[in-house]
């Protein structure tokens, strides 16, 4: 059957699977090499599941990880969860003992499709060789229809082995009633509803989550922002939908958000909130203060709209569609008072000072130039993937994404050890284009023997490792919130990443400039060289400012030093300072 | 005992019995699948009953006890699955002191 399997996959337009082989498994990665199926040898499991999930968000279409029975596949959870959680297509294949030892704890039984039942959108086992083709294709349909996740397919090895010819017109699919997942024309009475409550607020802002991306629904987004003269904030993942330097885009909103988001957000009346789960994360604290707004939601996942936060108006669509249908409505809309932006982008400026200032101070490398140094360096259409943790939340709030779809970040889940595999799945998926890694040191740590394929196929990715020797997001808690006691989250100097870096035969540098950070960085995008690009930086400094406490409204972040003055709460009466008045219509774009 | 049948999206938030039956194929894979989600709707259980038909579909009855907003996430996760065809779900018994899961 394993030779049908392959050839569906190939049918499929499948060229390329990651993994691990063994006895459960190594039947269909023969069948797959004979069809020419390019297999990379991931060093962990989790590593090919990580790179099948971004291959997947680049290329928006699944990509494929496969592994054997028992430790081969709960090495693939983490990376299922990762893909669930941010709703990333991939197919993951499992190899499984015989059906005739199911149930006897034979050498090497899981049960997969038990342990990923709630964190995949779709698994099945394979009982019968005529079932392989229609699970394939079903599997993998699902991936991306509708709302994008991760499917498993799990073949136990005597089903693999059984002689399948499948000489009759085979069924295309299991019985799944794919019509449910195109999401229903946006309802026109809601719609015309939404359009009033925008025509009538005094400052709407746009909440954009991840869905925009796979809608691709920016276009429509920046039309309505532009129109409504509306600020545009997204989520963590939302930062891959919309670009960052349109002046009326603000920037992530949340617990890691940008003080201007944060602002924007919490001083809206109305939110026009797309394809966004609501998560915790993104709006601090659910009530009152989130209740009390006029919130319209538009997702295409029915199971999404009212999830959080319940809507004045839920529309289930399309986000694309949705939003046409919106512009279609909108009235010529008042123009509104200025002040609100005026004020937004003062927020921003006395925020960008502040940073300057505190960068001046420190010690060692300050995250946040190094980052705006990188960016001056990487081609706009550079995909960025990130690792988890304070880092990655300097990069949510500094590192601007110009190109929708360049953005790789493990939020939904926040999986340490995404970077290097994920980026690698990035490349794969994108040969022509600079594939960067910002990682921190702990999240390096969890999957940088995945470094061998960076040599071993070619894969010339940029890797920058914020190395504090700690785990920083969590000692930065420990300083916050659990009276400075500091409980395992600092490492010692092992190991040298210089020296990994060079076991895996990739060139490594530590700058002690931010001007060797540009050279350095420019090389190797230019030259497309592999790079471990190692960064110094203190962990009594790096401190993730402005930080929105748990359970705290977004007005109440710590703010970064010297804005204590700076209050979050807009009012009507703003006034700009003197020197700044002037100014004010240049500050548009940082 | 009078039922209030409603649409997933009709269902309002009233407190107390409800009753949701699921028609799905894939066997007793697919019971687990939807059990998985049930467990995580805080809805206090009183009964399920499946029967699994000869067609190889299956109808799965579920009663809990709960707020109308968690049986309405429980019954759109439901219908969010590729297994599943059909998710009803209506409000037995409305019971403002009902006690939550
Ligand atoms: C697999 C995993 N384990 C633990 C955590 C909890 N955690 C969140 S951030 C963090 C620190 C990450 O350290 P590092 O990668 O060095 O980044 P830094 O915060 O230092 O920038 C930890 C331990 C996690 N998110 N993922
Ligand atoms: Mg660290």
């Amino acid at each position: 059957m394993v030779d049908h399997a392959a050839r569906v996959l190939k049918e499929l337009g499948v060229t390329e699977v990651f993994g691990v082989t063994g006895g459960s498994i190594m039947g269909f990665f023969d069948a797959l090499a004979l069809e020419d199926v390019e297999i990379y040898m991931f060093r962990h499991e989790q590593g090919a599941a990580h790179a099948a999930d971004a291959y997947g968000r680049v290329k928006r279409r699944p990509g494929v990880a496969a592994a054997t029975s028992g430790p081969g596949a709960t090495n693939l959870v983490t990376g299922i969860a990762n893909a669930y959680f941010d709703s990333a297509p991939m197919l993951a294949i499992t190899g499984q003992v015989p059906t005739s030892v199911f149930g006897r704890d034979a050498f090497q039984e899981t049960d997969i499709v038990g342990v990923t039942a709630p964190i995949t959108k779709f698994n099945y086992q394979v009982r019968r060789p005529e079932e392989a083709g229609p699970a394939l294709r079903t599997a993998y349909r699902l991936a991306y229809e509708g709302r994008p996740g991760p499917t498993l397919v799990d073949f136990p090895r005597d089903v693999q082995l059984q002689r399948y010819l499948c000489e009759e017109e085979e069924q295309a699919y299991l019985p799944v009633d794919f019509s449910k997942y195109r999401p229903p024309r946006p309802d026109p009475a809601a719609v015309r509803r939404a359009a009033r409550l925008l025509a009538a607020a005094l400052r709407p802002v746009i909440l954009v989550g991840g869905g925009v991306y796979w809608a691709r629904a920016w276009p429509e987004v920046l039309r309505l922002a532009e129109l409504l003269q509306a600020p545009v904030v997204t989520t963590l993942p939302g930062k891959n939908s919309v670009p960052a330097n349109h002046p009326l885009v603000m920037g992530p909103a949340g617990m890691h958000g940008r003080l201007e988001a944060d602002a924007a957000l919490a001083n809206a009346d109305v939110v026009l909130a797309v394809g966004t789960r609501f998560s915790d994360r993104t709006v601090g604290r659910f009530s009152p203060e989130m209740r009390e707004k006029k919130v319209i939601h538009i997702d295409s996942d029915p199971s999404e709209v009212g999830k959080n936060v319940p809507p004045t108006v839920g529309i289930v669509a399309d986000a694309k569609a949705a939003l046409q249908a919106l512009l279609r409505e909108l009235p010529a809309v008042p123009r509104r008072d200025r002040r609100f932006l005026e004020w937004l982008l003062y927020v921003r400026r006395r925020y960008e000072e502040a940073m300057e200032n505190w960068a001046r101070r420190m010690r060692k490398f300050a995250p946040w130039k190094v980052l705006k140094t990188l960016r001056e360096v990487a081609p706009p259409d550079t995909i960025t993937v990130t690792g988890v943790g304070s880092h990655q939340m300097w990069a949510e709030q500094h590192w601007d994404v110009y190109v929708p779809g360049t953005w790789l970040t493990s939020a939904g889940l926040g999986t340490m050890g995404f970077c290097v595999p994920a980026a690698l799945g990035a490349k794969i998926a994108a040969r022509d284009r600079p594939v960067l890694c910002i990682d921190g040191d702990g999240s390096f740590q969890m999957t940088m023997n995945n470094l061998a394929l960076v040599r071993d196929y070619n894969l010339p990715i940029t890797i920058v490792i914020f190395d504090n020797r700690a785990l920083m997001l969590v000692k930065h808690w420990q300083i916050y919130l659990y009276d400075r006691r500091i409980v395992a989250t600092e490492y010692t100097s092992r190991p040298d990443f210089a020296k990994i870096a060079e076991a895996y035969d990739i060139e490594a540098v530590r700058p002690t400039s931010l001007d060797e950070v540009r050279k350095w960085a420019d090389w190797s995008i230019r030259t497309q060289e592999p790079l471990v690009m190692i960064i110094d930086i203190d962990n009594e400094e790096d401190l993730v400012l402005p930080w929105v406490k748990p359970g705290d409204w977004l007005t109440e972040a710590v703010k970064p030093p010297g804005l204590e003055d700076l209050s979050l709460t807009y009012s009507p009466d703003w006034e700009p300072p003197r020197p700044m008045a002037a100014e004010a219509s240049t500050t548009a774009g940082r | 005992m009078e039922a209030v049948e409603m649409g997933v999206e009709e269902m309002g938030n009233a407190r107390g019995l409800y009753e949701l039956e699921v028609e799905a194929w894939n066997g007793m894979d697919a019971v687990m699948r939807i059990v998985n989600i049930a467990r995580r709707a805080k809805l206090r259980y009183t009964e399920m009953r499946t029967v699994f038909e000869p067609t190889g579909r299956l109808r799965l009855r579920l009663m809990g006890w709960g707020e109308g907003s968690e049986a309405r996430w429980l019954a759109a996760k439901l219908e969010r699955m590729p297994e599943v065809y059909r998710v009803e779900a209506r409000l037995l018994r409305p019971d403002e002191d009902a006690f939550p899961a």
